[in-house]
């Protein structure tokens, strides 16, 4: 009996696979462009992920310590606090040092690539080089 | 002797910066005036002493000798000074190159995710992609685009000198009232007011009226991103003196650090006080604002202190 209630729990926790295990992941998504956190924070919201939003750097990192997202996307030119110091911060910090981060912007230099890298940067997409659906594509590859 | 030392410890400074941009000793200008001073030291004092032993009178061949080699010594410092002023504008061009094309391909990548969520079937429920709100999102950014390469053009024309003004009576009374009412909405939604009385009976002017009106909105746009939620912002037309109307606007925002205050007009300058605030801007603004208003025959200043404000000013002669 005790067995087939185990058994029954793995069914229920791993049936709906996909679904279930989008929904309850969440993403902090930091872009100072009101209309880029209205397209993909809108997508990733309809296709099930629970996001936070933070306009610039410091609400970034107070947002990452106090939700402690399964997935940082992170714009590197931000107010207040640029998206480098963001993730220094961030991989210093104990309980957030281990989110993922990609990193999302325009910069293209292979300095800037370099250094969010080094800083432990996951991966670095060039906004102009990826279309919407192969961002969403990345993220759950990562988090998915 | 203080301002030797840190005029010492400034060169080395720069030395280290040739280092950091890939150039080498040779090639850096701070090192090589160091290397001739000290060759035209030695040139002296081997010519001292040769004059020394084979001169009569060696004082006059050593006054000579030092003349020419301050002489050599202040045309050398003014050719070092002219390259790294290139090498200061180069830089600066490439930081603008960068800026722009950063600039073009925020509003660009804006479009082709808006697009994307648009025509593809990422989104399974249709009524978000069918929001009209996405429309308008494109219909912003296409503007955003076409003000940013003005914005280049114009100053490509100030550059070329291929500047010329569209000159008609005006009201600048009218045409700030119409540029105020065009931030009203973006005004209201930063909990920013923007306080004009239209001023009764001034005379009207003879200028360009668009680039005018460029003008004012670069002065109220930067007054808006630059206030803080609940901050006021003042614009007042005045008769100025010497048949000048004045123009001004008062803000009381984060305002410009004292040392960065003799670069506000200058091409691509942004202060880092800005960019803290305020991630898009080319550090055009200001320069090509300027430009408009001297070639309408007026001037543009400021006062400026930090965390307090901004007021800028300028006046356009009555003709």
């Amino acid at each position: 009996m005790r067995t087939a209630i185990s058994a029954l729990d793995a069914f229920v926790a791993f049936a709906p696979l996909a679904p279930s295990k989008i929904m309850s992941k969440k993403i902090l998504f930091v872009e100072d462009e009101p209309d880029l956190q209205k397209t993909l924070g809108s997508v990733l919201e309809n296709i099930g992920f629970e996001v936070v939003s933070a306009f610039d750097g410091e609400a970034a990192v107070t947002l990452a310590k106090q939700h402690l997202p399964d997935l940082i996307l992170l714009d590197l030119i931000l107010p207040k606090k640029d998206g480098f110091q963001v993730l220094e911060e961030i991989k210093k910090e104990e309980s957030t040092k281990r989110i993922p981060v990609i990193i999302l912007s325009n910069l293209e230099s292979i300095n800037e690539i370099e250094r969010a890298i080094e800083l432990g940067a996951t991966t670095y997409l060039i906004k102009t080089n990826y279309r919407l659906d192969e961002v969403i594509d990345k993220i759950k590859n990562i988090i998915g | 002797m203080l301002y030797y030392y840190s005029m010492i410890e400034n060169r080395f400074k720069i030395i280290h910066e040739c280092k950091r941009n890939g150039l080498s000793l040779w090639q850096c200008p701070p090192f090589l005036f160091l290397v001739m001073g000290l060759v035209n030291i030695i040139a002296m004092v081997g010519s001292y002493l040769l004059a020394s032993r084979y001169v009569d009178e060696p004082e006059i061949a050593a006054v000579i000798v030092a003349l020419v080699s301050a002489f050599i010594l202040i045309i050398g410092y003014f050719i070092i000074s002219g390259f790294n002023k290139i090498a200061e504008l180069n830089k600066m061009k490439s930081e603008f190159i960068s800026i722009v094309s950063h600039q073009l391909r925020s509003p660009l990548s804006i479009f082709k995710w808006t697009v994307d969520l648009l025509l593809g079937d990422i989104i399974k429920n249709q009524s978000i992609a069918q929001d009209n709100n996405y429309l308008k999102i494109l219909q912003e950014n296409t503007e955003r685009m076409i003000r940013t390469v003005n914005i280049l053009l114009e100053t490509n024309k100030i550059e070329a000198d291929r500047f010329v003004l569209n000159k008609s009576m005006i009201s600048l009374e009218a045409v700030t009232e119409e540029s105020v009412k065009h931030f009203t909405d973006y005004a209201k939604s930063a909990g920013i007011t923007i306080v004009y009385a239209k001023p009764e009976g001034l005379p009207k002017i003879f200028a360009d009226q668009e680039r005018l009106k460029m003008v004012i909105e670069n002065l109220i746009d930067n007054a808006l991103r630059y206030s803080r939620k609940g901050g006021n912002i003042f614009i007042a037309i005045t008769r100025g003196f010497n048949r000048h109307l004045r123009w001004e606007i008062k803000d009381e925002g984060v305002g410009i650090p004292e040392k960065d205050q003799k670069f506000i007009f200058q091409k691509f300058f942004r202060s880092d006080n800005a960019s803290r605030y305020q991630t898009s801007g080319s550090g055009l603004g200001l320069y090509i604002a300027r430009a408009l208003v001297k070639e309408s025959g007026g001037d543009m200043q400021f006062t400026s202190k930090e965390n307090e404000g901004s007021t800028f000013w300028f006046t356009l002669p009555i003709t």
